[in-house]
């Protein structure tokens, strides 16, 4: 963490102060570390990956076989080789093709769900740390409650109410997932609040008329919202396994959606036969979440002009 | 001095709520300012000295309300700031401005010396931007910066540069008055001269008005045309520069003033020094009558049965004291 200082500090005098902005900054810091192109490697390929898998799998469908993931019954469960680089499923299909197509859904819930946990926290936070008093016992509390909830009873509470006729969608696990996270982000957005807030910067703030919109959009969410940031990359690993976990109690997303959550736990009951099914789909999960975990470390120390 | 002053304070009173104890209320609330009141005349500086903890950035803080007082009242021009509406007061903060003493938590490490300089003018509207800049570099070049340096961060000035930095944004809406908390203790010695003399210059030519609060009654003699010196949340002795330091009458006064070093090592040997004894009693349990009375070398019974008011015992300035001492000053420059 201290080691860049020296170095950096020299990159930022050697530009012409008049051209410097925070942005093109925190990009000059972060084009000199290693780790921040290791991580920006995993996000864009898990990231391509979601949006097209279909640059990651050849062949590409065919007309019996719009999936492209090649399915044959007969060779079901086999392990890795040249042909199945990662083997082969319970139904036979390509799970290479398989674990590459998971990418989309998981990541499109990880990152929806951390938002909506994002938002909701730094909202409720902001107005708890701010204006504290009553406004702060209620939120504070509120946040409490749902501590004390064991996360699978609220998700399977929150499900239950979400789902309809028709059946459980992504949405819904999206939702469950955002409604149960937000406190815990309260609590840590809350806190960094009241640090800051007692900071003379925004006393000075006060002393000009600035309104309390202002102090809490432009003096108090960039020097707070670092840690929250952290935390919610490092989540959203966390939360592609909540959403195995669901999946696993069949409460999650619905079963015909390829996800890496659903792969795991229906990998699960077969790790003596196969572990490859738990494993492919699981060093995914893990590279991808690192991938984010990597990206908001990085980030959060190239906005910290302290590190500069 | 029949100049009406800019800022009036009288009887400013302000108690911190305790909390805690298994019975809410029932802790009496901490009085860290009780009944002070403060003049400064327009272009001139007032000075407030005492120990830490006497309640002198609770003063600052409440005049310009980031604290709510609990009584009394602070005339400015003619209206009472304690009584203004919330777009009033947004108008009359434009003409008081503060300076913080940490010069480096008082600076947002987020913005460019360019944003916070020109924060102020974004807050109160007008100016476009070609024009703001401007602004702040005439701001920068005022307080002695380079105004090339307006992209840079805080973090890449020193605290003396940072102080300056704070001292142009309290200027740019060329306020009437600016509230200066402790504004040069953070510095270095060498620093604080510059910084001290920066703000002189600065009264000069900008006719500004300063309450200048320190702990250090060599900054404080240098700036200031009037002194008033606070003991546990009141003013123990009032008056002019040359009055409190030529001719301090309260005991406390003059023990402040005896442990200001001398540089001449033949005087330093001669002088008279009233060394304290024991701590600033606390707020929330002051002593009864006068307050000074538990660390006095002169207390009697009646200071522990009446307080004593602030009132010239013939000295030319204020003390509040039942034994004021007329004797020649112990010199300190």
């Amino acid at each position: 963490m201290t080691e860049p200082k020296t170095v950096d500090l020299e990159a930022v005098a050697a530009i012409d102060p008049a051209r410097r902005t925070f942005w093109g900054d925190a990009w000059r810091i972060l084009r000199r570390r290693w780790l921040f192109w290791v991580s920006l490697f995993l996000i864009v390929t898990f990231v391509g990956m979601a949006i097209v898998p279909g640059l990651y799998v050849w062949p590409s469908p065919g007309p019996d076989d719009p999936s492209g993931l090649y399915c044959f019954l007969a060779d079901a469960r086999q392990g890795p080789s040249s042909e199945h680089w990662f083997g082969t499923d319970v139904q036979g299909c390509d799970y290479y093709a398989q674990v590459t197509y998971g990418a989309r859904v998981s990541l499109v819930v990880a990152l929806f769900a951390t938002m909506i946990t994002v938002v909701v926290g730094i909202v409720l936070g902001s107005l708890a740390g701010y204006y504290g008093g009553a406004l702060d016992s209620v939120i504070s509390r509120t946040a409490d409650g749902f501590f004390a909830l064991p996360y699978l009873v609220g998700a399977i509470i929150v499900l239950s109410a979400l789902t309809t006729q028709e059946g459980r969608e992504i949405w819904h696990v999206t939702v469950a997932i955002g409604f149960l996270g937000w406190p815990s982000v309260v609590r840590l957005y809350r806190s960094t609040v009241l640090q800051v807030k007692g900071l003379e910067y925004v006393q000075a703030a006060k002393a000009l008329g600035a309104g309390d919109g202002r102090i809490i959009f432009r003096h108090i969410l960039p020097n707070a919202i670092a840690p929250t940031l952290v935390y919610s990359t490092i989540s959203m690993g966390g939360i592609i396994s909540v959403e195995a976990t669901l999946s696993f109690l069949g409460i999650g997303l619905p079963i015909d959606s390829i996800s890496w959550g659903n792969m795991i736990s229906e990998a699960g009951t077969r790790i003596q036969q196969s572990p490859h099914l738990l494993f492919f789909p699981s060093a995914y999960l893990i590279f991808a979440s690192l991938g984010f975990v990597l990206m908001g470390e990085q980030l959060r120390e190239a906005f910290d002009p302290r590190f500069r | 001095m029949t100049i009406e002053p800019l800022l009036d304070v009288r009887g400013l009173v302000k108690e911190f709520p305790q909390s805690g104890g298994i019975i809410p209320g029932r802790l009496s609330p901490i009085r860290a300012v009780s009944g002070v009141d403060v003049q400064v005349l327009p272009g001139q500086t007032h000075g407030l000295v005492g120990e830490s903890g006497c309640g002198k950035s609770t003063v600052a803080r409440t005049i310009l309300q980031l604290d709510k007082p609990t009584a009394g009242e602070a005339i400015f021009e003619g209206r009472d700031l304690f009584k203004l509406n919330k777009s009033d007061l947004r108008e009359a903060r434009k003409d008081i401005q503060i300076v913080f003493q940490d010069p480096f938590s008082s600076l947002n490490p987020r913005m460019t010396v360019q944003s916070i300089i020109e924060e102020p003018f974004v807050i109160h509207g007008g100016a476009h931007k070609s024009e703001r800049e401007a602004e702040v570099k005439r701001l920068l070049k005022q307080v002695g910066l380079n105004p090339e340096h307006a992209a840079r961060y805080p973090h890449q000035f020193s605290g003396g540069q940072r102080q300056r930095v704070g001292i142009a944004r309290a200027l740019a809406l060329q306020p009437k008055l600016i509230i200066a908390d402790e504004p040069v203790s953070a510095l270095d010695v060498s620093i604080q001269a510059q910084v001290v003399n920066l703000m002189r210059d600065l009264q000069r030519e900008l006719n500004v008005s300063y309450l200048f609060i320190a702990h250090d009654l060599a900054v404080v003699r240098h700036i200031s045309d009037v002194v008033s010196v606070m003991y546990l949340g009141k003013i123990v002795e009032t008056g002019s520069r040359d009055d409190i330091y030529e001719n301090p009458t309260h005991p406390y006064t003059q023990a402040l003033l005896s442990a200001v070093p001398e540089p001449d090592p033949i005087l330093e040997r001669m002088r008279e020094r009233r060394v304290l004894v024991g701590d600033l009693p606390s707020p929330a349990d002051p002593p009864s009558g006068c307050r000074f009375r538990t660390r006095c070398w002169k207390a009697t019974e009646l200071c522990a049965e009446e307080e004593p008011a602030l009132e010239d015992p013939g000295v030319g300035h204020s003390v509040a004291c039942h034994h004021p001492e007329v004797e020649v000053a112990i010199s300190s420059r």
